[in-house]
This record gives C-alpha cells, sequence and structure tokens, in this order.
C-alpha cells in the first residue's frame, strides 16, 4: 500500500469521527453548549447572588459603641450611615484611667447577644493615660464580617479627627500643612489597564483552560476508542485493510481537534464573560482584557502539543477497556492528573522559571498564566514546546505500537500492565 | 422501611461494596484527602515564606530624598540602585520591570516651590508581588519618615509635648485565633464538601438509573409487583447513603486534619465543641441527601451512563452559584440568607467554626436545608414514574417526539433567548443607552422569538396566541382596569413585602435614571410603548402559544410568565414581573387576543412614566398610599377579573 | 378450553404527533386471548406494535384506550397484581454484574416477596434445573452469552408465575442459546402455564406457538392456529402467509 494512500486512510477515519462527533449529543452539550452557556448563565446567577448579597449587607443594622469621653466628630461620620447605630460604651466598661481589656468587651457583647437587640459589633474607649496622652482603643472582632467592617469606618474616623487635631496644634504654634504631612503621595502604578485586566485573566483562566483540554480529550478518547469497541464496530473497522497505526492517527488527530474546540470555544466564552462581568460590576472600566494575537497564536501552540500528549496518553489507557465503565475507570486518574495539578502554578507567585517548564501540565499552566500575563518568556516557552512535543511523539508512538499488537483489542483478559509487557518486548 | 424497600437497598450496598471504583471514591479519597492538601499547602507555603523572604527589590530613588535614604538603605529587603540613566526613562523600567519600583521627590518632603504640600511620586508594577512588596515598604518608610519629622519641626517652633497626642491602638481584636481561622475555614469547607459529594456520589447513582436503563435491568426492575415509589425511594436511600457515608468520613478526616494541622502551627490542642460538631454532622447530612437527590435525578433524566456524566459538570457548576455567596463580606445568617440552598450551609459552618452557635439560625438552616432536599427527593420520585423516564431508552421511532422532546427543544430554546439576550442586549445597551433599548426591544427580542419558534417548532404550525383580532369592548375596559388597578399593588404592596425579605442594593436601584432627561412622549414610546409591543408578541404571542401545544392552560400561562421576568434578568424584579406576565397570558388566553395585553402593558408601564414626571415635575407626592387609593385598586381589580371571567376562553387544544 | 389467563379488549397506546397536530397509534385495538397450557405468539415486523403490547400487559406503559386482563387482574386498576402473576424476559434484558448468578435469581425471588425458606428451595431447584450450579456464585459479568440467558430465564420464573411474556427472547443469542430458551418455553408450556411470546421469527413461530397473531402497524391482522392461517390463506409457509396477510388491504 502507498504512503499516500495509507495517509488518506487516517483521514477518512479522522472525518467520519468528526462527522460523528457533531451527531452526538453529549459531546456537544460537553464541547459547546457547557461553553456557550453555562458561564453566561452561572455568571448570570452569581451576579444576581452578589446583588442579594449586597442588599442583605446594606440592610443589615450595625451597633458601634463609643465612649462618651471620645469627642463628637468622631461619631459624626458614622452616624451619617443608615445603617449604624451609636450607643454609647456600659459604665462598667468605661474605666478612666485605662482601656478595657478584651475579655471585657467580649463577655459584654456575649451577654448582650442573650437579650433582645442587636450586639455591637465595635467598640471604641477613650481615656488619657498618665503620660497625659488621649488613647483611642478600637476593640473588634476579626472573625465577624460585620465587626471587620464597622472597624474600618471608626478606624477612619478617628484617623481623620487625629489628623485635625496635629495639624490645628501645629497651626498654634506656626507650622502649616507642610511641615506636618511633609508629602502628598502620588502613587504611579505603571501597568496600564490592559495589562491589569490580563493579569487578573492570568490568574483564572489557565486553570479553567487546562480543565476543559483535558475534558475535550476525556470525552473524545474516551467514545472513539472504549465507544467505538462497545458498540461493536472497531471490529469491522479492524477488519477494512487500514492498517492499526493509520486507524489510530485518525482517532488521534480527532481527539485532539476535539480537546483544540473545546479549548478554543472556552477561552472566547470565559474572556467575553469575564469582560461583560467585570463591566456589569462596574469594575471592568479601567481594565480591559485583550491579548496580543502572537500570544493568543502561542497559547494555540502550546494548546495542541498538550492536547496532543493528552489524546496519546488518554487513547493509550483506553485500549485495554472492555466497557465504558473501565475505560472511565481507567481514565479517570490521568484526567485528575491533567486538570488539577496545575493549581500549584497559579499558588504560586513570581515568573514562570526552566524548572516548571520542564514538567508537563505544570509548563502548560505556567506558560498560558504568562502568556496571557504579559511578554513571552522565550527560554521556558521553548523548553515547554520541546518537552510537550517529546511526550506527544514518545506517547503517540507507544499508544500506535501497543494497539498494533494482536491481544490488543481482542483479548478477553488483557490489561494496560500486560499489553505494556507484550508491548515493551516488542518495541 | 417496608420489605421490597430494603430488599432494594440491600442488594444495591452490597454491588456497590463490590466495585473497587465506589470503595475508593467514597472511603479512601474522603478520607486521604485533607491530609495530603494539608501537608501539600504547608510545604508550599514554607517554601513561598522562604522565597519571598529571600527575594530583594531593586528600587531607585531620585529627588531630594536624604531623609529617606538611611531607612531604605536598612532594610534587607529593598536594594538602592544608582541612576545611571536619564529620570524619564525609569518609568519605562519599571514598566519593563527592569525596576520594581522608583520613588521620586523632586521637592523633597515638607513644602515644595509654591507653598503647597510637596508630592512624592511613587512607581510600581500592580501586576508584580515583588513591585508590590517593595511599594508597601516604602509606603510605610514614608510614614515613619513623616511621624519622626513632624514632631521634630514641632519641638523647634517651640510646642511643648507631643504634637501627635492621640494613641491609636487599634489591635485590640477579641477574636481567638481558632475563632478567625475557623470563620475562614468555614467559608471553604462548603465548597470541598461539594466536591467530594459529588465525585463520590456520581458513582453510586450513575448505576442507578442511567447504568441500569443501559444494561436493560431497569424494566424487569419495574415490573416487581411492587409500588414505584418504593423503587425510588429505595433508590434515593441508597444514593443519599452514599453521599452521607463521603460526607461523614470527609468531615471526621477533615475535623482530625484540623486540629493536627492547628497543634502544629501553633502548638496549642485545638478542639470542637460538642455543640458545633453535632450542629456540622446535622447539617452535613440534609446536604448530602441534597446532592444525593441531584444525582439521582441527572441519572434518571439522562438515556445512557454517558449521558448522565456528562451532565455532571454543568450540574456541579451551577449548585455551586449560590454557594458564591459565603465570599461576600458582611453577611449574617438571618432572613433570607438561611434559607437559601447551600449559601445557608456555607454560612451556617462559618460560624460553627468561628465558634459561634447560633442555635435557632442553625436549626433553621438545617431545616431548610431538609426540605429542599425533601422537595428534591419527591422531583425524583415523580420522574421515575414517568413512563417515558423508565422505557425512554427504547427506540421506538416516534418516541423522539414525545411531549417532552418538544418541551426540552423549547426549554432550551428559552435559555438560548434569555443568554442572547443578556450578552447583545447589554452591549447594545451600553454602547447607547436609548438606542440599545430600541434595537433590543424592535429587533433583538422579536428575532430571537422567531427563531426560537422556527427551530423548536415545526413550520407553519398556527399558534392562536398570536391573534391580532378585535376582541370585545370588555376586553378591553379589563386590561384598562388592570393596567391601572396594578400599581399600587405592585408598587407599595408586592414590593414592599419582598424588600422585606430581599433587601435591594442601591445600586440595583439607580436604573434607568439616565433616561430622565428625554422628553415625555419619548420615553414613552421608549419604555411603554415598545415593550408593550414587542415583549406582548414574543412573550404571550410565540411562547405562550408554544407552551399550550404541549402542557395544561395553566401550566403554559405560568412557565411562560416565569420566562418573561427572568429574562428582565433581575432577582428583584422576578416576582412582580412574574405577577405581571400571569396577568397579562389570562387576558390574551381569555380575550382570544394580543390587543388587550399590549394596551394593559402599555398602560401599566406608561402610568409608571408618566406619574414619577408628575411627582417629579411637580414635587408632590401623590397621595397613593391611603386607604381612598387602596379601595379604587381593588375595585378596579375585581372588575377587571370579573370583566375577564365573562370572556370566552380560546378553544382548548386538542 | 383451558382457563383464559391474558386478554385484551380494544388495546390502543397512542402518542400525540407534534408534526401535524394528531397521534400516532403504536398499538390499535389489540384483542387477543391467551388460555393456560397455550403459547400465544405475536408475529410482526420490528416496530409493529408487538413491544407497545406486551408492555401495556406488563404495565410498563398505560394504554390509551381499551382494557386488559392478566390472570384475572385489570393492567389499569391492579397493576401490582399483575406484575406479581407475570414472569418478564426481553432480548434486551440485562443482569446486574457484580450479582452471581445465585444472587440475582434469589434478589428478584426476594422483590416478589417470596418468604426466605421458600426461596432458598425454590432458588436451589431452579439452579438444579437450569444445570447453573457449575458457575452459580459466579459473577454475572464473567458470564457466557449462554449462560447469562440461562440466568435470565431462572430470574423470570423464579416467582414460579402463571403467566409468562417475552418479548423477542431470542434476539443477539446464539443458536444454542436460543434454542434453550425455546425448549424452556415449551416446558412451562407442558406444566399448564401460558405464555404470550413476541417474534419477528417465522421458524420460531411455527415451531413454538399454538395460535399466532399476525401485527402489522399497530393493529392485528390475523389470528388462528398455523393451521387455520393456511387454510384461510390458501399458503403452506408461514412467511408466505405473513406477507400476504400484511400487504392485504386493511378492510
Amino acid at each position: 500500500m502507498s504512503r499516500s494512500r495509507s495517509a488518506a486512510g487516517a483521514w477518512t477515519v479522522l472525518r467520519k469521527e468528526i462527522r460523528e462527533a457533531l451527531r452526538d449529543r453529549n459531546l456537544v452539550l460537553q464541547l459547546i453548549l457547557v461553553p456557550a452557556f453555562l458561564y453566561p448563565l452561572m455568571g448570570f446567577g452569581a451576579y444576581q447572588v452578589f446583588l442579594i448579597s449586597q442588599g442583605a449587607a446594606e440592610g443589615k443594622v450595625t451597633t458601634v459603641w463609643v465612649d462618651t469621653d471620645a469627642p463628637e466628630v468622631i461619631s459624626a461620620p458614622l452616624l451619617e450611615r443608615s445603617n449604624v447605630v451609636v450607643e454609647p460604651v456600659p459604665d462598667e466598661l468605661d474605666h478612666p484611667d485605662r482601656a478595657p481589656d478584651a475579655a471585657e468587651f467580649r463577655a459584654a457583647r456575649d451577654a448582650w447577644s442573650e437579650s433582645d437587640g442587636e450586639p455591637p459589633a465595635v467598640m471604641l474607649s477613650w481615656h488619657r493615660d498618665s503620660a497625659g496622652s488621649d488613647v483611642a482603643t478600637i476593640a473588634f472582632d476579626s472573625s465577624r464580617d460585620q465587626s471587620e467592617q464597622s472597624r474600618e469606618w471608626l478606624e477612619d474616623s478617628v484617623v481623620a479627627y487625629r489628623d485635625s487635631i496635629v495639624l490645628e496644634t501645629a497651626r498654634a504654634v506656626g507650622l502649616d500643612r507642610g511641615d506636618v504631612e511633609l508629602y502628598d503621595l502620588d502613587l504611579q502604578n505603571t501597568a496600564s489597564s490592559r495589562e491589569l485586566g490580563r493579569y487578573i485573566l492570568s490568574l483564572m483562566l489557565p486553570f479553567f483552560l487546562m480543565i476543559m483540554l483535558a475534558q475535550g480529550c476525556y470525552y473524545s478518547s474516551l467514545d472513539t476508542v472504549v465507544g467505538e469497541r462497545e458498540r461493536g464496530t472497531l471490529e469491522t473497522v479492524l477488519s477494512s485493510p487500514i492498517e492499526r497505526s493509520r486507524l489510530l492517527q485518525g482517532k488521534f488527530l480527532y481527539v485532539v481537534i476535539s480537546s483544540l474546540v473545546a479549548f478554543l470555544l472556552n477561552l472566547i466564552s470565559l474572556t467575553v464573560f469575564l469582560t461583560f462581568v467585570l463591566r456589569l460590576m462596574d469594575v471592568g472600566d479601567n481594565l480591559q482584557f485583550t491579548v496580543a494575537p502572537l500570544n493568543v497564536a502561542l497559547m494555540v501552540v502550546t494548546a495542541v502539543l498538550i492536547s496532543a500528549s493528552l489524546a496519546a496518553v488518554m487513547m493509550l489507557v483506553c485500549v485495554p477497556a472492555r466497557s465504558y465503565r473501565e475505560g472511565q475507570a481507567a481514565l479517570m486518574p490521568v484526567y485528575m492528573v491533567a486538570s488539577f495539578s496545575g493549581v500549584v502554578v497559579l499558588m504560586k507567585q513570581g515568573d514562570f522559571t526552566v524548572q516548571q517548564a520542564l514538567i508537563p501540565i505544570i509548563n502548560v499552566v505556567g506558560l498560558l498564566k504568562a502568556l496571557l500575563a504579559g511578554e513571552p518568556p522565550i527560554v521556558p516557552m521553548l523548553v515547554t514546546f520541546a518537552v510537550l512535543a517529546v511526550l506527544a511523539v514518545v506517547s503517540m508512538r507507544y499508544a500506535s505500537s501497543l494497539a498494533s499488537q494482536e491481544g490488543a483489542f481482542f483479548d478477553p483478559e488483557i490489561s494496560l500492565k500486560r499489553l505494556m509487557r507484550m508491548g515493551g518486548g516488542k518495541s | 422501611m417496608n420489605r421490597t424497600v430494603w430488599t432494594l437497598v440491600r442488594k444495591e450496598l452490597s454491588e456497590a461494596l463490590r466495585d473497587r471504583k465506589v470503595l475508593l471514591m467514597s472511603i479512601v479519597v474522603p478520607v486521604a484527602i485533607y491530609p495530603l492538601m494539608m501537608g501539600v499547602t504547608n510545604s508550599m507555603e514554607k517554601k513561598e515564606t522562604a522565597k519571598t523572604q529571600a527575594e530583594v527589590a531593586d528600587v531607585v530613588l531620585t529627588g531630594n530624598v536624604d531623609l529617606l535614604l538611611p531607612r531604605v538603605e536598612a532594610d534587607s529587603t529593598l536594594a538602592l540602585g544608582v541612576v545611571t540613566v536619564p529620570p524619564d526613562s525609569l518609568r519605562s523600567m519599571v514598566e519593563a520591570g527592569e525596576l520594581d519600583a522608583w520613588l521620586d521627590a523632586p521637592d523633597g518632603l515638607g513644602r515644595a516651590a509654591d507653598g503647597e504640600v510637596a508630592t512624592v511620586s511613587l512607581y510600581y508594577d500592580q501586576t508584580e508581588s515583588v513591585s508590590r512588596d517593595a511599594r508597601r515598604r516604602l509606603e510605610a518608610i514614608l510614614r515613619d519618615v513623616r511621624d519622626e519629622q513632624r514632631e521634630l519641626r514641632y519641638e523647634a517652633a517651640g510646642g511643648d509635648g507631643r504634637l501627635d497626642a492621640l494613641v491609636v491602638s487599634g489591635d485590640a481584636d477579641i477574636a481567638t485565633e481558632s475563632e478567625a481561622t475557623g470563620a475562614e475555614a468555614g467559608r471553604m469547607l462548603v465548597y470541598v464538601l461539594l466536591m467530594m459529594l459529588f465525585m463520590s456520589g456520581a458513582n453510586f447513582s450513575g448505576e442507578q438509573v442511567a447504568g441500569e436503563k443501559e444494561r436493560g435491568t431497569l424494566e424487569t426492575l419495574f415490573l416487581i409487583p411492587a409500588p414505584r415509589h418504593d423503587i425510588a425511594r429505595a433508590k434515593v436511600i441508597f444514593v443519599s447513603f452514599g453521599t452521607v457515608l463521603t460526607a461523614l468520613l470527609s468531615l471526621a478526616s477533615l475535623v482530625f486534619t484540623y486540629q493536627q494541622g492547628w497543634a502544629s502551627q501553633t502548638g496549642e490542642a485545638f478542639s470542637f465543641d460538642a455543640l458545633s460538631l453535632v450542629f456540622i454532622t446535622l447539617l452535613v447530612i440534609p446536604l448530602a441527601v441534597l446532592v444525593g437527590s441531584i444525582l439521582l435525578a441527572i441519572s434518571t433524566v439522562a438515556r445512557t451512563l454517558k449521558e448522565a456524566q456528562s451532565y455532571l459538570l454543568p450540574a456541579m457548576l451551577v449548585v455551586f452559584v449560590p454557594a458564591i455567596m459565603s465570599l461576600s463580606q458582611g453577611i449574617e445568617l438571618k432572613g433570607i440568607i438561611a434559607l437559601i440552598p447551600v449559601a445557608n450551609v456555607a454560612f451556617a459552618m462559618r460560624d460553627l467554626l468561628a465558634g459561634r452557635v447560633d442555635v435557632t439560625a442553625q436549626i433553621t438552616v438545617v431545616l431548610a436545608t431538609l426540605v429542599w432536599a425533601g422537595l428534591l427527593v419527591r422531583y425524583v420520585g415523580n420522574l421515575l414514574s414517568r413512563e417515558e423516564m423508565v422505557l425512554g431508552f427504547d427506540p421506538e421511532p416516534f418516541l423522539a417526539r414525545t411531549p417532552s422532546g418538544r418541551m426540552r427543544a423549547l426549554q432550551v430554546g428559552m435559555v438560548a433567548t434569555t443568554v442572547a439576550y443578556f450578552y447583545a442586549g447589554n452591549l447594545l445597551q451600553t454602547w447607547d443607552l436609548q438606542k440599545g433599548l430600541l434595537l433590543s426591544l424592535w429587533a433583538l427580542l422579536p428575532v430571537l422569538g422567531i427563531a426560537v419558534y422556527r427551530v423548536a417548532h415545526h413550520r407553519g404550525a398556527f399558534l392562536e396566541t398570536l391573534s391580532l383580532r378585535l376582541p370585545p369592548a370588555t376586553a378591553w375596559l379589563a386590561a384598562l382596569c388592570f393596567g391601572v388597578g396594578l400599581l399600587l399593588p405592585m408598587m407599595n404592596g408586592v414590593a414592599r413585602l419582598q424588600s422585606r425579605v430581599l433587601p435591594m442594593p442601591e445600586d440595583a436601584m439607580a436604573g434607568l435614571d439616565v433616561l430622565q432627561d428625554l422628553a415625555t412622549w419619548k420615553l414613552l414610546f421608549l419604555v411603554a410603548l415598545s415593550p408593550a409591543i414587542w415583549e406582548e408578541f414574543v412573550f404571550r404571542g410565540i411562547f405562550l402559544g408554544m407552551l399550550r401545544k404541549l402542557v395544561s392552560v395553566r401550566n403554559a400561562i405560568l412557565i411562560s410568565s416565569a420566562f418573561f421576568a427572568l429574562i428582565h434578568l433581575s432577582v428583584f424584579r422576578f416576582v412582580p414581573t412574574f405577577l405581571l406576565g400571569v396577568v397579562m397570558a389570562t387576558l390574551v388566553w381569555r380575550s382570544r387576543s394580543l390587543l388587550p395585553a399590549v394596551l394593559l402593558h402599555f398602560v401599566y408601564n406608561g402610568s409608571l412614566v408618566v406619574g414619577s414626571r408628575i411627582v417629579d415635575g411637580l414635587g408632590v407626592t401623590m397621595p397613593l398610599d391611603g386607604a381612598v387609593a387602596w379601595t379604587v385598586s381593588v375595585a378596579l381589580l375585581a372588575v377587571g377579573a370579573l370583566l375577564v371571567r365573562g370572556l370566552n376562553p380560546m378553544a382548548q387544544h386538542e | 378450553m383451558s382457563e383464559v389467563l391474558i386478554r385484551t379488549e380494544g388495546l390502543t397506546k397512542t402518542y400525540p404527533d407534534h408534526n401535524d397536530g394528531g397521534e400516532i397509534r403504536a398499538a390499535h385495538d389489540v384483542s387477543f386471548e391467551c388460555a393456560a397450557g397455550e403459547v400465544f405468539g405475536l408475529l410482526g415486523l420490528n416496530g409493529a406494535g408487538k413491544t407497545t403490547t406486551l408492555r401495556m400487559l406488563s404495565t410498563a406503559l398505560t394504554p390509551s384506550s381499551g382494557t386488559a386482563m392478566v390472570n384475572g387482574h385489570d393492567v389499569r386498576s391492579a397493576p401490582r397484581d399483575v406484575r406479581a402473576s407475570i414472569g418478564f424476559l426481553s432480548g434486551t434484558t440485562g443482569l446486574y454484574h457484580r450479582l452471581t448468578a445465585r444472587e440475582m435469581i434469589s434478589y428478584f425471588g426476594e422483590l416478589h416477596g417470596m418468604e426466605a425458606d421458600h426461596l432458598k428451595s425454590r432458588v436451589d431447584s431452579i439452579i438444579d434445573l437450569f444445570g447453573i450450579d457449575k458457575y452459580s456464585n459466579t459473577r454475572c459479568e464473567k458470564l457466557s452469552t449462554g449462560m447469562k440467558q440461562k440466568v435470565n430465564i431462572a430470574r423470570t420464573v423464579v416467582h414460579d408465575p402463571p403467566v409468562l411474556i417475552l418479548d423477542e427472547p431470542t434476539s443477539g443469542l446464539d443458536v444454542l442459546a436460543a434454542t434453550t430458551t425455546l425448549d424452556f418455553v415449551k416446558g412451562y408450556r407442558d406444566q399448564g402455564k401460558c405464555v404470550l411470546f413476541s417474534t419477528h421469527i417465522m421458524s420460531e413461530a411455527e415451531r413454538l406457538c399454538d395460535r399466532i397473531a399476525i401485527i402489522h402497524e399497530g393493529s392485528i391482522r390475523a389470528t388462528g392456529t398455523l393451521e387455520d392461517l393456511r387454510s384461510s390463506t390458501g399458503l403452506h409457509y408461514l412467511e408466505d402467509i405473513f406477507r400476504q396477510v400484511v400487504t392485504e388491504p386493511v378492510a
């Protein structure tokens, strides 16, 4: 058989696989409908949930205890808030020479919560120390959201009061604002809104994309190897004059393509959706999610390489499975590792390094992150490409040599271990 | 539990115990994952801290910075660079990441040449962690120098005592360390648990219905002489058993890991108090049943194991949506929050781990979760007693056109419309509010409606609701009565009641304020006439008509109104819009024409516009809440209802 | 004639057709009787309505109209009694993979409410009867097709039902497994039970059925013994008779 003719065989297999896939409602659901519908729906749901919680938080009344010794200007901004109630600190906690300690406040608060009414969230106590300085103490409970929130309000208030007093005292001896404040800080974030957007994007996207890539490979390789076998069509195909390696190549290409489709659709859908939600939440105005065409191209290259490796590994694992269930059981670990090991990279700060580039999956997530965040890191990127390419070629060849074993599809007692022993002897 | 149920459950259990995968996913993984996760995070954290400490930021200071230099030099995390390039290029160096931060103080500290306070510029890159740290350090140094310098200047100017005499101590945190970390960990606990439940539960449920369909054992099972709900009950019990087992195991492992981790990090013993543990267990069980019934529902709807598998991820993501709420700050476990499924468990667990046990709230959450789980169990029971669910795998040729098949197509169409409207409509309106609104109503909505009709319905089918025949005068009158009569009950009744349980945030109330500058007639056209025409056309004309061919009149009205409410894309507008939809759909159905509903819609929206104009323009408050107004409204509604009753409804289809 | 155990009158199942607002008739006005000690065959092409009819009799589907009595119980008003008196087997019914053959059989016995002691001896004797004893403790997933079929039959009759409903029980089986099934049917009839049997294989019907109903496009076109059919059509082979009956215009 001539080489071109057998390559055409692989092409025929690929065409059939794609046609069949488009008619399979599970695959369409997984690869197309989920990215197209689910993200927007989830985003919409999350936005509503956000609004509900905002409403709930706004409507919540917070009680703040403020010492009667404290200057009145401090409570003024608090009183302006419609959902804050300012109450005086109870007498038993109001010591002239020291602040009540945390335990006292805690006991008072806990006693309070048993009776009706809102227990105090924070307390500002005020006394004069032996040196004659006023001491303001804010007691709060960091395990309660409300307390954290009102502590900030109180702190702002106290600081504003303190600044005004400092300025007043300074003016009395002839100093002015320059002497007191010394500087106005002008913070310049050199990352443009575009970079900031990409940064936020790079924190979330790579992980999702890796999951989607793995999922694309998972469903299609399961379907095209185990599903075909279960339906009983594999044998017919094997009895046609096409070489096994060509058959495998065709199927392999199909798996790669479907995983890439999943990847691209998710990339587009997630990007559009994130931009959208952030704009809706009024965060998006100064953020832009655009990635340079070169980076997108490099991301696609990365995706091609990793899906080729994943496709080969997953098909290899599938070959000995006799039923869909067995196939799933065999694939699950691969799928899990592929989807979730990338978390490691996202939790790490800092640049994408050559060491990271040596480990498959980790390097993919790392590289996607780097590409989304900014300039392509040349050396680690090339290392990643090389590692992935080698992995893809080796695993494909290995899969193909194993699948060519006679027992691969027909031995009822076959297992991956056994197949590898047989294949290991010959290849 | 009767004997059949027990036999069924026992068989499922013994089968599950022989499945290695089930054992692995529901026993080994839940037990092992937490110690493992703990180990990984701990070691990573250590490495990370070591790395950050070792990381030194390159910074450059220009201008008059003599006061700052000693402190910067003393800081081991900052490496002071020497400027060899023109200052203009320093910014681009920060941008390029060659430099981590640049502080520029051309006027030094104190007064600038123009008498104002001197400006200090600090350049950094928000996207780089080293740069962010450098910025934090430099800011702290600036503050320290300021505090020191101003006291010196005050003293030099002859002030006595300290300039800054107020001592602020802001660190009186009354939460113990375990409470503070508990609050954080509790928030996340529900996510981990949900993941576990889904992963392990899927193994129990997949086999149950979808797997049995595939193997052909389901039909034989349904031929045993026992009521079907016994079988459904047994399946629910079994799947819940699996998820509860997983949940309890993971919980035990989690508690153990947490205590160990706590002891190893802080050196002190830590233990949950008994009451918290009881409540956590009580929370986890209904949650497990909830997840179990979701999984069983999926397995019932799917025709094959493979299909069931493919619904799993979407279902999981959807369940996570309400849980997102637990990430927002400032929410207490009270009121409606205690009733929202999954979210309430998240908050309850946060409170418990933070060491606060509000018994009433906890019991409410447990009960609410039980009710949700119960509803789902009932739903699954109903699903399992439907012929097409049990026999749906059978390739009888006509089953593809069952009502449920059509219904599914329509549902997908509705979801697609909502999503498209969400994206496209919002994009159009951000581009230009007025034109966007016009385009959405005059082009987008009808196009989507017609598209769904074309795809989900067979061509040329007649929709009786799309009629523009002239209705009797009573129908017009009824429309007017409702259009006016509904205003007060909606504004001051429904909306007010709703805000008690579902308070609206200020942001969401702002709404269409931008449109207030428009001329009244333009506004009327935009928000009253256009929606009246096109929303009636799509929701009452197309969707009500299509639904009517599949379900009863009552359900068609309810579903189309729910969809009408949903597409308004706001949880706060759902109830009022839904009620309005029900009234209009009933009117269309009974008057056998779209026209009265268009009038009703126009009058209702129009009155709101004109009403708000009058209030704004005259500055008077309308006497809209008095006993008279209510009496008039109720009377109008009663008259409208009587008139509608008198109309002949459309012929009962099929 | 001995006692009639299955009687259907005007049994009809329709589904709405949403293409033209009409309905699709899966089974229409199906009426026949089947007595104890008789094998009654429903002969028809795929999609003729055999499965729908049998499913209405087994109470898996509810008839749109018409009545059916099985062992004296109405399928609508007493579906549980109907189910208690039938054994149902089709070519697609499967086994639980991780249960052993013995467990599989006694599981269904239990589900049919058999008492523990009685069940034990019944399962033993049935295992003996079908010659399953050698692999009665093997998990079902490991069995060959023939063995699986035997277990499946044993499962069907474990509660000794007076009525047996078989929906193309031999489809997908090899010759030996198919023969096992057919032999069993004969033996079961000889015990005086009522067997309702659907098939599209003419030779099976010829060999096995005491009476045959030819069903086409949802309704019964002819009923009778093989001899009756031969004399009414003047043809000898069932295949020819079948072809003639289904191509005849409906009166």
